[in-house]
């Protein structure tokens, strides 16, 4: 981790504990996490934050995880962001379809927390 | 025993049924209504065993054998029959608010005044007589236990008139409580059940009594008298004439048992449930069998221990114990008598004065009727007032018929003169209901010629035997001898009167109605009758009425026979479900119209509705085409479905199986696949939190407490959440296999409301809501799986909890054969796409953009399941934001 | 859905009730002979009529409601 400000992460998901989880594991990392309980929230933290990563559930009450990571992958001004699906969506074509729409990677639920931490940190390190 | 412990113990049984039928009504008003018990029914149709069963076919079985067995058994048959039959009438009866035989025969035939004062005129005069004859049984059986006490003759004629005044009395106070006859007389038909109790049980102990303390046993009775002499030849029934007279008692008492209008009120009008009628159809005959089990010993026994001692033998049930100076037996004996006639005065009267009140008195009250409101109740009043002075009227007519005329006849043969009279309506109210083109002048022709032939064969030579005309015929014509007309001599007058007055109504209804063309208003009648279970039945709903009438007049109109708040109400929620506009200062909806000459209807009868209708509204006559139109409409579209299912079954019977097959397969297949992707789907959330936070739990010791709880806390939460999905998939995969064995019992759907709402309402009153149920039933009793039903009513109400915003209402109705269970929430209520879905598994899951956190998204698809295990079904009714409710019909 | 019983064949048990017990048939126990000192016609009514009675109580009963599943 560089002495720069902290890399700000997004995390979505509409399921209440599995946010509560990911907001620990990343504010322990070290991140700048922002937390979105629905599509809308997100988008709109995503407009007015411009977060570098975005732990994405697909399936939510109102815009999906597809949508937004389209939606990011057509703002040049968020060229920065990455994306990371976490779904519970887990046949071939869901995955396809997920890294087709421009993500960087796509962990199926239940995942490896320890394994979930190290591939964020990779994916920071490239960048 | 002296005289006055009998006028005491009378007095103390007239007081016990004052006393049992205001219990009954007190419970009704606490929503514990007796009446809702499958035996009370069948009780109170016992009404048919009037006293003629204890003193009449006693005497008749000592003369004649076994003969007075027809009178049991026909009404057996027409048991076999309850359920076409009974079963149309009573359901007839609900729709159209009909409260008498005057009413259905009138309303069949279009609303047909003049049939209605007809068929009113009948009954009475067919009746009258008959209800004179239980008075008298009453005086004279109470003369005979008299005379015996003292030792000297005595005058019973006070006393007998004084009973008489309190039955009035009784049937006034429990018989026309209401404007609305359509309401139950919850009371009246409880000591009615009560009273045939009562008069089974005096039966019994008197035959077991003369069985076991005069002789020793049945057997020795038996052998005992059959020794005398012609004891057994009574016993065979010879020549054609008692043949007929055998057959013909069982065709008319089998009549009798649904026509008599004390039938007619007990197995129609106070009928709460039709699903009542299914335990009638061998309850009552099995009390019938009951009843009659000792007349046969008593008539013997009599016979012999009184050979030749001048006894009459109708009155053996008193003398033998009176003989054997057991007067407390005596007493019983004599208890079930007068129940037996008491009950049968009573639902007599009441019923012979609706039809008096409704179609001799209304219309002459009803003609001036002004189109003002009158006084609030004033008119409720007065329509009160009319019924209980017809209901003393009745009385009083039939106390001077038996203390004048009835003097000189037997309890016998007067039973089955008003048993001929009423089997006059059988041609038009029975053929009524099974074929459309029977008519008014069909029906009239039939009945009147019938009417007045009953008169010629029966009445006027019963009351003049010696007579001229009686004996030789009038003006000497022997072809015209009452009982033997036309030469047809071969019958007892019984089966002769019938024979004639019967083939002669029954062809003329057939000819006349197949010659002649009915009105437009009465064919549409006629389809509402024959078709009441079709599925394409014409809906009362539709529109046989066409005109203009102002709404406040009709308002008007409802508030002075109603009372101004009972008629709003009714407006207002027929409104609301038909989706009609109320404007008060306009033109009335045809649909109010004729919904409210339905609701008028059932207080001062059909014909008379229909004048009061007619005079506060411009009616244009309806066109024949109009209503042709509706009926070949329904019959097309019925015929149509016929034609076609016929069709494609015939066509395409084997390859249509074949692909059936195979789409089922896949479509198995599909639903299957589907099935466990979203099963593995929902278990992944729950797994994947459980995971996450146990791993931080375990990478992270230094976890401050707190935290650490807070996760653990939720871990278990979570596990749960994963151990009920499971346990809810494999519940469904049990129900939708077909194996699961349901474990039906009787069980009480008000008590298990009752229960689960209990159980609910701390989780409802920690979100702030209110639960409500709403029902007058208390006893919902159906067969089903108990622990099925009560998960259903859990995930409902648990459903509604979770979406309502305040209030939750929860409603139990029975509606025809269906027990209805109504879960309303006011919650944003479910939107039209949506409300076939959510039955089906995962909807929630599978419509992402509706999905929710709480829940399985089984729980609708398993009370769907469960309801059909049950031959039930589930659906819902909603409009957004106004709420949702959830219905689930189970056949009673 | 009314929970379905056979209905039909009540009223079969009906008509066969009228038949069994009108002429001729009843004919045949029309005799003056007892059994016990009991007259056979008696007999022969009640059974007859019991018996009808007993059949349609049978007959009210729920049929099983278990349908299956296609």
């Amino acid at each position: 981790m560089s002495s720069a400000a902290p890399l700000k992460i997004l995390v979505v998901d509409d399921d209440p504990y599995i946010l509560m989880s990911l907001e620990f594991l990343m504010k322990k990392n070290g991140f700048d996490v922002l937390v979105a309980r629905n599509g809308t929230e997100a988008l709109d933290i995503i407009k007015e934050q411009l977060p570098s990563i975005v732990l994405l559930d697909i399936m939510m009450p109102d815009v999906d995880g597809y949508q937004i990571c389209a939606y990011i992958k057509s703002q040049t001004i968020l060229n920065h962001c990455k994306v990371i699906f976490l779904s519970a969506k887990s046949s071939e074509a869901d995955i396809q379809k997920g890294l087709d729409l421009g993500a960087s990677l796509y962990i199926t639920k239940p995942f490896s927390t320890r394994e979930l931490v190290k591939q964020v940190k990779q994916l920071t390190a490239d960048a | 025993m002296s005289e006055w412990i009998i006028l005491l113990v009378c007095l103390l049984y007239l007081s016990i049924l004052f006393v049992i039928a205001t219990w009954a009504e007190k419970r009704k008003l606490k929503g514990k209504s007796v009446i809702h018990q499958p035996i009370i029914y069948s009780l109170s149709l016992a009404v048919y065993c009037t006293a003629w069963t204890f003193y009449g076919s006693v005497g008749r079985a000592a003369s004649n054998g076994a003969e007075f067995l027809a009178v049991y058994i026909g009404p057996t048959i027409m048991a076999a029959f309850f359920w076409p039959v009974l079963r149309k009438m009573v359901r007839i009866s609900k729709e159209l608010r009909i409260t008498s035989l005057a009413d259905f025969i009138s309303t069949r035939y279009g609303k047909n005044f003049s049939l209605a004062i007809v068929v009113s005129l009948m009954a009475m005069i067919g009746i009258i007589p008959y209800i004179g004859l239980q008075i008298k049984s009453i005086s004279s059986s109470l003369q005979i236990i008299m005379t015996e006490v003292n030792h000297t003759p005595a005058s019973t004629t006070i006393l007998g008139i004084s009973i008489t005044l309190i039955l009035m009395l009784f049937t006034i106070l429990y018989g026309a409580r209401s404007v609305d006859t359509t309401e139950k007389h919850e009371g009246l038909v409880t000591v009615v059940a009560f009273e045939s109790i009562v008069k089974l049980l005096a039966l019994l102990v008197g035959g077991l009594f003369i069985c076991y303390s005069v002789f020793n046993g049945p057997l020795d009775l038996f052998s005992t008298t059959s020794q005398a002499e012609n004891a057994i030849q009574k016993f065979t029934m010879q020549g054609p004439s008692v043949y007929f007279g055998w057959t013909a008692m069982i065709i008319l008492s089998g009549f009798a048992m649904v026509l008599l209008p004390r039938q007619f009120q007990i197995a129609v009008v106070e009928n709460v449930h039709e699903s009542h009628i299914r335990s009638a159809i061998w309850m009552l005959p099995l009390y019938l069998i009951l009843i009659t089990l000792f007349v046969l010993p008593i008539a013997l026994g009599g016979s012999f221990l009184f050979a030749g001692s001048g006894v009459d033998a109708d009155n053996y049930v008193l003398a033998i114990p009176l003989q054997q100076s057991n007067y407390w037996m005596a007493m019983i004996t004599w208890i079930g008598g007068f129940s037996a006639a008491s009950s049968m005065i009573v639902v007599e009267a009441i019923a012979i004065s609706i039809m008096v009140s409704n179609n001799l008195v209304m219309p002459i009250l009803v003609r001036n009727f002004s189109r003002e409101q009158q006084p609030e109740g004033s008119f409720q009043q007065k329509i009160l007032w009319v019924r209980r002075i017809s209901i003393a009227l009745v009385l009083i007519l039939a106390l001077v018929y038996s203390k004048t005329i009835g003097q000189r006849l037997t309890l016998v043969s007067i039973g089955l003169v008003s048993f001929c009279a009423v089997a006059q309506f059988a041609p038009a109210l029975i053929g009524g209901m099974f074929w459309k083109d029977g008519n008014r002048n069909g029906a009239m022709a039939g009945m009147i010629t019938g009417f007045l032939l009953w008169g010629y064969t029966l009445v006027l030579p019963g009351a003049f035997p010696d007579a001229h005309f009686v004996q030789h015929g009038p003006w000497g014509i022997a072809a015209l001898k009452p009982y033997s007309l036309f030469g047809l001599s071969a019958l007892d007058p019984i089966a002769h009167a019938m024979v004639w007055s019967l083939l002669a109504n029954t062809f003329l209804y057939v000819t006349i109605s197949m010659h002649t063309q009915a009105k437009s208003q009465e064919r549409f009648q006629a389809a509402l009758f024959v078709d009441v279970f079709s599925n394409n039945r014409i809906s009362n709903n539709e529109i046989a009425w066409k005109g203009n009438a102002r709404l406040k007049d009709i308002q008007h109109l409802l508030n002075n026979f109603l009372g101004e708040a009972r008629s709003h109400n009714l407006l207002q929620a027929y409104a609301i479900r038909h989706s009609i506009q109320l404007d008060a200062d306009g033109q009335a909806d045809p649909r109010i119209v004729t919904f409210s000459e339905r609701i008028l209807g059932g207080v001062i009868g059909t014909a008379s509705a229909r004048i009061l209708i007619s005079n506060i509204t411009k009616e244009e006559e309806i066109n024949i085409d109009e209503v042709l139109n509706i009926l070949r409409e329904n019959q097309q579209t019925l015929e149509m479905n016929k034609e076609l299912r016929k069709r494609s079954l015939e066509l395409s019977k084997a390859t249509k199986q074949l692909e059936q097959a195979n789409t089922q397969l896949k479509l198995l297949d599909e639903q299957k696949d589907e099935f466990l992707y979203t099963v593995t789907h929902e278990l992944r959330t729950p797994l994947t939190s459980i995971r996450a936070l146990s791993e931080i739990v375990h990478d992270n010791p230094d976890l401050e407490e707190e935290q650490r709880q807070q996760y653990l806390t939720a871990i278990t939460k979570e596990t749960e959440r994963l151990s009920h999905l499971i346990t809810q998939v494999l519940t469904l995969e049990k129900y939708e296999s077909g194996k699961y064995r349901l474990n039906l019992s009787a069980i009480n759907l008000a008590e298990v409301l009752h229960h689960v709402i209990n159980t609910m309402q701390p989780l409802a009153a920690e979100k702030g809501l209110q639960i409500q149920l709403r029902t007058a039933e208390t006893q919902a009793l159906l067969q089903a799986d108990k622990e099925l039903i009560t998960q259903v009513c859990f995930n409902l109400i648990g459903n509604a909890i979770k979406f309502a915003r305040q209030q939750i209402t929860i409603t139990l109705l029975s509606n025809y054969d269906e027990w209805q269970i109504r879960v309303s929430d006011d919650g944003k209520g479910i939107a039209q796409e949506l409300q076939q879905l959510i039955f089906d598994k995962f909807f929630q899951a599978r419509n992402q953009t509706l999905k929710k956190p709480e829940g399985s998204g089984l729980g609708l698809a398993i009370c769907k399941e469960i309801l059909e295990l049950h031959n039930g079904q589930i659906f819902v009714e909603s409009k957004p934001d106004e709420g949702a409710t959830f219905i689930c019909a189970l056949p009673a | 859905m009314p929970q379905s019983f056979k209905s039909g064949h009540i009223v079969v048990t009906g008509v066969f009730l009228f038949v069994a017990l009108a002429f001729p048939f009843m004919g045949i126990f029309n005799k003056p002979r007892t059994i016990q000192g009991i007259p056979i016609l008696y007999i022969y009514i009640f059974t007859v009529w019991i018996g009808a009675v007993g059949l349609m109580y049978w007959y009210t009963l729920p049929e099983k409601s278990n349908k299956p599943k296609a």
